[in-house]
């Protein structure tokens, strides 16, 4: 009873005592933000939210730091461990830094001076600062420090780069390739190009600056200028190929006194003179020339072939420089070369060639008596050109009579010859091609026609072969209509082979063909009859046997009779054309 | 809640008032608890009812309060032990709402029917009266105080206004002063 009663005291003391008073968090974060707002107090919040701090503790807070990672520490490290936003970090050391000259800020790390002293015994390369002191230790704007050996060695790196280097190339691309030292490369390049260590041009500023290799320059030109003297002339579009910039400025500064500067090429003078020399030849030797191709054309039609092709290979030789003649050609209308003369007598050609021309047909139906004469007189020593030319001056008199004009001048008349000389030529040639083709023709012709033959005589062979096995009199019977058959559509065969070569139209019936043999010729019916022995001669090396030979005889009385039907014809023919 | 009910005891004598030395045993357990329930309830600033007993300890009186919007509402509370206790929960009783809200049996007896009820059954006899302040009375206040006082069926303790004044005006006044005052004249200022 007593312990209950000791309980119930308890229990009512407990009662009695006070309530520990206590704000829940919610309640200190309200007004925590309400002492905020009112600005009676400044505060940092830290990253998770739920912590306060004072600017003034934050500050010892990194110093701290500072001291806890020995004098050295990056600022992002500070920031962790604090666990504050880095832009109050940020804020505090500067603060700290504008105090405190002992400490110092590179790169994001916070380093006191006594660090910046130690930090050269972590550097790898410790015997090399021992050996040079302190002093071998250079300290840029930045407040970088680096050691000689360093230093040396990004030398050498660039030094071997850039030796290689055989084009123009950026200092980025170089610099994402080889990660030189961002901070030395650019001054780098520049002290050893003005050393002359290096040999190049470096254009532009900074990293997008562009290093052009002297050997690059040398080569550039070298090649430009090998070019130029083995062809006389260099193409702009081939100079840009060359990595050429500027390419007309560029050829005209190097070569400026050995050519000339045109729109799309620069052109050696010696090269213009060629082509002026050549003009000249061409317009002095071109009536020669051809006179020499009349010739030999009408002498033989194989020398003229091999004359067009000499031509075609000199037309083909000019092409390469036909641009260029034509611009040298436009050079002289410049008047930059004194060769008015030599224009003067190119435009003269060119008129006279055109009033040659004016008279039209005139010198077509001359054209054709050249031809015809040449060929009558194929084979014979004949001055073709002095008959020509006495031709064409006859003509012309004759028609000045008419026109009251003088063109009696041996020029001229060279010109007209050499104008209806081409023309004669062509038609020449037209006509031996078009003979050339139908002989071919004919051949493939006479091919068919003999396997025709050749079908059909097997046909009548075989059949024979089946009638000789009836009576006599179906025999009789069947041969007669076999002769009416068979033999009839060969001899048709032939004449209408015949008839196709004289240009006779012909149909398969008995009555064409008795009105087909008078207009037959003698020549086809020298060839009828040599095929009539050709036929029996067939016949008889067939095996001889008799029936065989009944029908070559049938066979050779038909095409006789029908030969010697043709003989009496064209006889009469030629006696009445007589 | 949660926290504060596990860390009352659990009780384990199960004996009634009429079980003699036993029930000795469990008026002992009861009254650990209780005296736990209070400290927690002092240290975390959740203190909320006085309690005590007659000598056997089978009746209960003491007060229960409830602050909303700022406002103390406080009431007595008594309560016998029944006699089939701890396997019938016991009847906590509110005699001065009785009547004024449906949640109730008359005399003041708080419903706990639906809720409350089924729970003890489970828990005989590890539950003692002061899982029945925290697990029935305390919900039914939370429950029902808002409610009336919305309904204006209560006024708040002019005291607890007259209390705050004092302390906000002098802080050397010490509670118990004014506690010591308060329970004297509660009846007369809680005014329905």
């Amino acid at each position: 009873m007593d312990e209950i009663e000791a309980l119930q005291a308890l229990l009512g003391a407990v009662q009695k005592q006070e309530t520990r008073p206590r704000l829940s968090e919610r309640n200190c974060r309200e007004l925590l933000i309400k002492l905020l707002s009112n600005g009676l107090v400044t505060l940092i919040v830290n990253l998770d939210g739920n912590e306060y701090v004072t600017p003034e503790h934050l500050e010892k807070e990194i110093r701290d730091e500072i001291v806890v990672n020995g004098g050295r520490v990056k600022i992002t490290d500070i920031q962790t461990a604090v666990n504050v936003d880095l832009r109050h970090v940020q804020d505090r050391m500067d603060k700290i830094l504008s105090e405190d000259s002992s400490i110092s800020m590179i790169d994001g790390e916070v380093l006191t001076s006594g660090i910046e002293i130690r930090h050269h015994d972590s550097i790898p390369d410790r015997n090399s600062i021992a050996k040079n002191g302190l002093h071998s230790a250079r300290k840029d704007g930045r407040g970088m420090l680096y050691t000689d050996t360093y230093i040396e060695r990004q030398e050498a790196c660039i030094r071997g780069t850039f030796s290689a280097l055989t084009r123009p190339t950026t200092l980025a691309s170089l610099q994402s390739i080889f990660y030189f030292d961002e901070s030395l490369f650019d001054q780098k390049v520049e002290s050893l190009i003005k050393e002359g260590r290096i040999k190049g041009t470096l254009s532009g500023k900074g990293m997008r600056a562009v290093y052009t290799p002297e050997i690059f320059i040398r080569s550039q030109l070298s090649a430009a200028k090998n070019f130029f003297n083995q062809n006389g002339y260099i193409e702009y579009s081939t100079a840009e190929k060359m990595l050429i910039n500027n390419p007309k400025s560029f050829l005209s500064k190097e070569f400026g006194n050995l050519g000339f500067a045109l729109r799309s090429c620069f052109v050696s003078s010696r090269l213009v003179e060629q082509c002026i020399e050549h003009i000249r030849a061409k317009a002095t030797a071109d009536g020669d020339r051809l006179h020499a191709a009349l010739k030999s054309d009408l002498v033989s039609p194989a020398a003229a072939q091999d004359d067009d092709d000499d031509d075609d290979g000199g037309r083909g030789k000019k092409k390469g420089g036909k641009k260029n003649v034509k611009e040298v050609e436009e050079e002289e209308e410049d008047g930059k070369k004194g060769k008015g003369s030599k224009r003067q007598e190119l435009k003269e050609a060119a008129a006279k060639q055109k009033e040659k021309k004016g008279k039209g047909g005139g010198d077509e139906s001359s054209a054709k008596k050249i031809d015809k004469g040449g060929k009558q007189q194929q084979g014979s020593s004949f001055d073709y050109d002095g008959e020509t030319s006495k031709f064409v001056k006859d003509f012309l008199k004759s028609s000045s009579d008419d026109h009251e004009m003088d063109f009696a001048s041996e020029d001229f008349i060279q010109e007209v010859v050499v104008s209806l000389r081409s023309k004669a030529k062509d038609i020449y040639h037209e006509i031996a091609n078009s003979l050339f083709t139908s002989s071919a023709t004919k051949r493939v012709k006479n091919d068919e026609l003999q396997s025709k033959f050749v079908l059909l005589y097997q046909q009548l062979s075989l059949f024979r072969k089946g009638i000789s096995f009836f009576s006599d009199e179906t025999a009789a019977a069947m041969e007669k209509y076999l002769l009416k058959t068979l033999c009839t559509d060969i001899v048709n065969l032939v004449l209408e082979s015949q008839c196709k070569a004289h240009g006779i139209s012909f149909s398969a019936t008995a009555e064409d063909r008795q009105k087909l043999q008078p207009s037959l010729t003698q020549e086809a019916a020298g060839t009828l009859s040599s095929f009539q022995e050709l036929v029996v001669k067939i016949l008889n090396s067939d095996g001889g046997d008799e029936a065989a030979m009944a029908e070559a005889a049938a066979l050779s009385e038909t095409v006789r009779s029908l030969a010697s039907t043709k003989e009496g014809l064209s006889k009469a023919c030629v006696s009445s054309e007589k | 809640m949660k926290k504060t009910l596990s860390s009352l005891p659990l009780l384990t004598v199960n004996a009634g008032p009429r079980d003699g030395d036993k029930w000795k045993d469990r008026l002992k357990e009861e009254y650990t608890a209780l005296i736990k329930y209070i400290q927690i309830g002092k240290e975390n600033d959740s203190d909320w009812f006085q309690i005590e007993s007659n000598k056997e300890g089978t009746v209960w009186t003491g007060k229960v309060w409830y602050i909303y919007e700022m406002k103390k509402y406080e009431f007595d509370l008594k309560f016998d032990i029944p006699v089939s206790y701890p396997a019938t929960a016991p009847e906590l009783m509110l005699p001065e709402l009785d009547g004024k809200t449906a949640k109730m049996y008359r005399g003041g007896k708080i419903c706990l029917t639906v809720h409350f009820n089924p729970l003890w059954q489970r828990n005989v006899p590890k539950f003692g009266i002061a899982h029945a302040m925290a697990l029935g009375m305390g919900p039914w206040l939370a429950a029902e105080i808002p409610d009336l006082v919305q309904a204006s069926f209560l006024s708040p303790m002019e005291l607890n206004d007259l209390l705050t004044g004092i302390q906000g005006a002098d802080p050397t006044c010490s509670r118990q002063e004014v506690e010591g005052w308060q329970g004297e004249s509660v009846d007369v200022l809680v005014s329905f």
